[in-house]
């Protein structure tokens, strides 16, 4: 993953690799879009760079005892070929700009879809970039005739939270393969990680227990109580498309119901478990309640989510759970 | 790049081409037993591509490598040689082909190939070796290119672009490094190639040897004189000095160990010390081509000798050993020294000697012909005038003598080529007891395009006579000038043109057509550019370069020569790398807009401003209004321009052509412009 530090052994000394991460993260700020340039690329000979080596040093010593013209000239075009694919090498990543185009929210368990655009600002072919996250499998991207590429990387969500990356490795050993050019991109993401879904009873305060039932006549009969005007954000499930039609002014379905029964989803509610667990099942009820298209509100300790339903509504209260205990909350 | 995974279809095709082209060079050295081997693997591999054969077996693979062994076992005798050791790397080379599965073993036959190449080097270093290798390599490194991006993208041609932009670049600093790394001696002794065709004279002589010899247009040496190159009739390069015959065969009469032993080494000035300074000496130098034989040749008569050019008592040049590379030597010569004023009379016994038995009519026409002339150099006009007088024809298809091969050429067939005058004129003078010898060597030569060295080829193969007189010494004769005078004053192919057998088994030679004048002037400038490569480029030794960086650099210590070296490399890093991570092509449309700005400030000094946000096309309706006469290119860079920028997207290519031609047009209306200007 990191290529030096195993070469080298430097593994061995985890002050030393504490020291370099820090250094590197210093050199290498956080950003959403990040233009390669000398700062921020590394290059180092690969294992076939020093195979290379060793042939030219068996092609010298061919040259040496046969005192042969030719053979010294021929070593010598080999040698002088190093540092040109050095610089080939370096000159295939720099001026690459990177840029997240797009980041999905998921759940942990499940793999975040990140969307880059690779783009150049120059004529160059740009072949063979690399793109690879630990564990993950490895993107490549190319500018022949393009000059920008979109590229979908796909990071497993094993934390609830804000969506967390280790820099993402790019690199490339083009031409030649003896150089490998690489740089780490310290991504900015908004993606969040939403707790794992998982069903349990609902944590609803007080009589709730036997609305169960209640919610299912509710969903089947559809009795529709009134009509209020649309706001954005309302469910396109909810929106009274007969009267559309007839009026032209976009109206929302307003259910018949007691307060009981718009649900109150209380963290407290959650019977046992650790905070993740309750979190969890707080989510398994926030969608299913959004799939019923049901209003409603969310308390979690001291803060209280208002009554409403639609996929904005869902997210605000999903980020809340992904958030809740960060110090990203609120 | 994951190195387990499979090696790419599109790779093995490149591969293959590399394997063919590192093997091409080698064919005509290696045993057909092995060619067929190395023809079997490649066939297999071929098979394996399009899916009709499996990969081989390990098992299988074990037999093909004994079977290898065996056959490179059984065709050289000597496995310690160059030959077998490059039939064994290509060997090696070949089956990792064979089995090359894997991205790794991909990768591992590029290497090996990268060492195999320039083995070719070792036994032929022509500049058209050398560009066969350049292209090889060209091919190899893009086959590496194929293989570091499995999943092809771009066409081959641009990735051989790449390479040779890559290689184009590494040149300068490759010259650096030619001429500035110290050369060392070898690390250790290393056997060279050999047991390859000998060439020039051997140390016996038939009939029809050195006829055959003077077929081949091979170059033998090339001669710098100091001062003007003397004439073509003087230039007898001796060579080797038979005494021995048996009736048919001529030999030399000592061994080539004898004469090692006794030959005159590295005393350089000895002879020349003891010789009269009123005396002519020639001095010159011949860069002598491998001959895979141990003689040198020098002018009637060398004087000097070197630690590696030893002199004989017969006053030839001998190596110390064969000559199986390129040599250089310096050599003095003195045409009119006598040589061997008072003869010993072991040496005149054994120039005397001639078979007791057979041809004896030419023994008893020498008799005969001495008896009627007053004196040994008189006996020997007669027998040249005979030659002259009689019907001899030189010939280089002269007919086959038989056992009395002396008799039947001077009273029959009368028909033959240097070696049968030379030969039959030595046993005519042997049998009338003057003591005579052949010599061989070349005679002539051509001079180059710039007239200042001359080239010496195997078809200026030459014997001839020479005969001890008293107070003269060994003279030299040569009776093949009295049957064809144009051998001497203008070469064999005059001397031959009329039976048309000049190179006649070599159709294709550039020197049958020495007669056009302007294929021979190609020829010669040909020439002179191998000598040039010969001398400055493969002759680039240790003392070549310390010579040349003292000359031309004036460097000296060793210190210095470092300093300069590490100055050079530095400074080819620095340049490369600003020229390669220049800012370079400005954003396309940058470009665009850069050029139309230019069209609008060319045309706001000819008095039309472009409003502000005036439109493009409102501006050029008014510039047209203004200039009719140029309507049509005013109408062309809006319209290019408005393409450029608004248009669909184009590809790289197109969009060059359209701003190459968009900065055509503003180019012609600005030049337009100043000769209204100034008109």
């Amino acid at each position: 993953m990191e290529p030096g530090f195993q070469r080298f052994g430097l593994h061995l000394f985890p002050q030393i690799k504490a020291g370099y991460h820090r250094w590197i993260n210093k050199r290498l700020p956080k950003s959403a879009e990040i233009t390669l340039n000398q700062r921020r690329i590394f290059i180092l000979p690969t294992r076939l760079g020093l195979l290379f080596g060793t042939v030219l040093i068996l092609l010298l010593l061919m040259a040496i005892n046969y005192q042969n013209s030719m053979i010294f000239a021929y070593t010598f075009l080999l040698a002088s070929l190093f540092p040109v694919v050095i610089i080939f090498t370096f000159r295939n990543l720099s001026g690459i700009t990177v840029r997240v185009s797009g980041c999905s929210s998921v759940f942990v368990g499940e793999s975040a879809k990140i969307d880059l655009t690779v783009s150049r600002a120059d004529l160059r072919q740009r072949q063979q970039l690399h793109f690879e996250w630990q564990n993950s499998s490895q993107v490549t991207a190319n500018l022949i005739e393009n000059d920008q590429q979109q590229i979908a990387l796909y990071l497993p969500a094993t934390q609830r939270g804000p969506l967390k990356t280790d820099r993402l490795y790019l690199h490339t050993n083009y031409p030649l393969g003896l150089i490998r050019a690489w740089s780490w991109l310290r991504l900015e993401l908004h993606g969040l990680v939403y707790p794992k879904p998982i069903e349990a009873d609902i944590p609803v305060r007080g009589m709730y227990s036997q609305e169960s039932d209640a919610k299912k006549s509710h969903t089947t009969t559809d009795e529709i109580s009134g009509l209020r005007s649309y706001v954005p954000g309302d469910s396109p499930k909810q929106i009274a498309w007969k009267s559309f039609a007839a009026t032209g002014e976009l109206n929302v379905k307003q259910f018949e119901g007691h307060e009981s029964e718009h649900l109150w989803l209380d963290l407290d509610e959650v019977r046992g478990g650790h905070i993740e667990y309750r979190l969890s099942v707080l989510c398994y009820w926030i969608l299913k309640l959004e799939a019923e298209n049901r209003r409603y509100g969310l308390r979690l300790a001291n803060q209280i989510f208002e009554l409403g339903s639609g996929p904005q509504h869902q997210n605000q209260l999903l980020s809340a759970l992904a958030l809740f205990g960060s110090d990203e909350q609120g | 790049m994951d190195i387990k995974a499979p090696l790419a279809r599109s790779s093995y095709l490149w591969l293959l081409v590399c394997v063919l082209l590192i093997l091409l060079p080698h064919i005509s050295r290696l045993p057909i037993s092995l060619l067929a081997g190395y023809g079997f693997c490649l066939i297999w591999r071929t098979l394996i591509h399009y899916g009709k054969a499996q990969m081989p077996h390990s098992l299988v693979k074990l037999a093909l490598i004994v079977i290898g062994l065996i056959i490179i076992r059984k065709g050289y005798q000597n496995l310690l040689g160059v030959d077998p050791a490059a039939a064994f790397l290509l060997l090696a080379f070949i089956f990792k082909f064979l089995e090359a599965q894997r991205i790794r073993d991909g990768l591992l036959v590029i290497f090996l190939g990268y060492f195999c190449l320039p083995i070719a080097f070792l036994f032929s270093q022509s500049i058209v070796m050398t560009l066969y290798v350049l292209v090889a390599l060209t091919a190899l490194t893009t086959a590496l290119v194929k293989i570091v991006k499995p999943v092809d993208q771009s066409s081959g041609w641009l990735d051989i672009k790449q390479v040779s932009q890559m290689f184009v670049s590494a040149v300068p600093l490759m010259l650096v490094l030619f001429l500035l790394v110290p050369r060392i001696g070898p690390l250790w002794s290393v056997p060279l190639p050999s047991g390859q065709a000998k060439t020039g004279p051997s140390d016996s002589m038939s009939p029809g040897d050195i006829a055959s010899l003077a077929q081949s247009d091979g170059l033998a040496f090339r001669v710098e004189f100091e001062g003007s190159i003397p004439n073509t009739k003087t230039l007898y390069w001796r060579g080797l000095v038979f005494s021995d015959f048996d009736g048919r065969t001529w030999r030399m009469g000592n061994s080539h160990d004898q004469q090692r032993r006794s030959a005159i080494w590295g005393n350089k000035n000895s002879l020349l010390d003891n010789l009269p300074a009123s005396l002519e000496i020639k001095k010159y130098q011949i860069t002598f081509e491998p001959s895979h034989q141990p003689w040198l040749y020098a002018l009637d008569y060398p004087v000097t000798s070197s630690s590696t050019v030893g002199l004989t008592a017969e006053y030839t040049l001998l190596a110390k050993g064969m000559i199986n590379k390129r040599s250089r030597y310096e050599m003095k010569s003195s045409p009119s020294w006598i040589t061997d004023p008072i003869l010993d009379p072991a040496i005149r016994n054994h120039n005397l000697k001639i078979p007791d038995s057979g041809n004896t009519r030419a023994k008893q026409f020498a008799i005969k012909t001495r008896l009627k002339s007053t004196s040994d150099q008189q006996f020997v006009d007669e027998i040249l005038n005979y030659y002259h007088r009689q019907p001899f024809y030189y010939s280089l298809k002269p007919p086959r003598l038989g056992e009395h091969s002396i008799d039947e050429f001077i009273f029959d067939t009368r028909k033959g080529f240097c070696e049968h005058y030379a030969g039959s004129f030595v046993f005519l003078m042997r049998a009338a007891g003057i003591p005579a010898r052949v010599v061989a060597g070349y005679q002539g030569g051509e001079k180059s395009s710039e007239g200042d060295y001359l080239l010496v080829h195997q078809f200026d193969a030459h014997a001839w006579a020479e005969v001890w007189l008293p107070n003269r010494g060994w003279v030299r004769v040569d009776p093949t000038a009295q049957v064809a005078p144009e051998r001497i004053e203008f070469g064999i192919e005059e001397a031959t043109a009329y039976e048309n057998s000049f190179l006649s088994d070599s159709p294709f030679s550039l020197l049958r057509y020495r007669n056009n004048r302007w294929l021979s002037q190609l020829r010669l400038k040909l020439d002179a550019i191998e000598y040039d490569w010969n001398r400055w480029v493969l002759g680039y030794n240790a003392n070549r370069q310390s010579d040349f960086l003292k000359r031309y650099f004036g460097l000296v210590s060793s210190e210095q020569k470092t300093r300069v070296l590490i100055g050079s490399v530095i400074l080819f890093l620095i340049v490369v790398t600003i020229f390669f991570t220049r800012k370079e092509n400005v954003k396309k449309s940058q470009k665009c807009d850069q050029l139309y700005l230019k069209f609008c400030k060319l045309m706001d000094k000819r008095g039309v401003a472009r409003g502000a946000g005036e439109g493009a096309r409102d501006y050029s309706l008014r510039l047209i209004g203004r200039f009719p006469s140029e309507a049509n290119r005013i109408s062309t860079i809006t319209n290019l321009y408005s393409y450029l920028n608004y248009g669909p997207d184009m590809k790289d290519q197109e969009r060059k052509r359209i701003l190459k031609r968009l900065g055509h047009e503003i180019t012609a209306i600005r030049l337009s412009s100043d000769r209204t200007k100034h008109g």
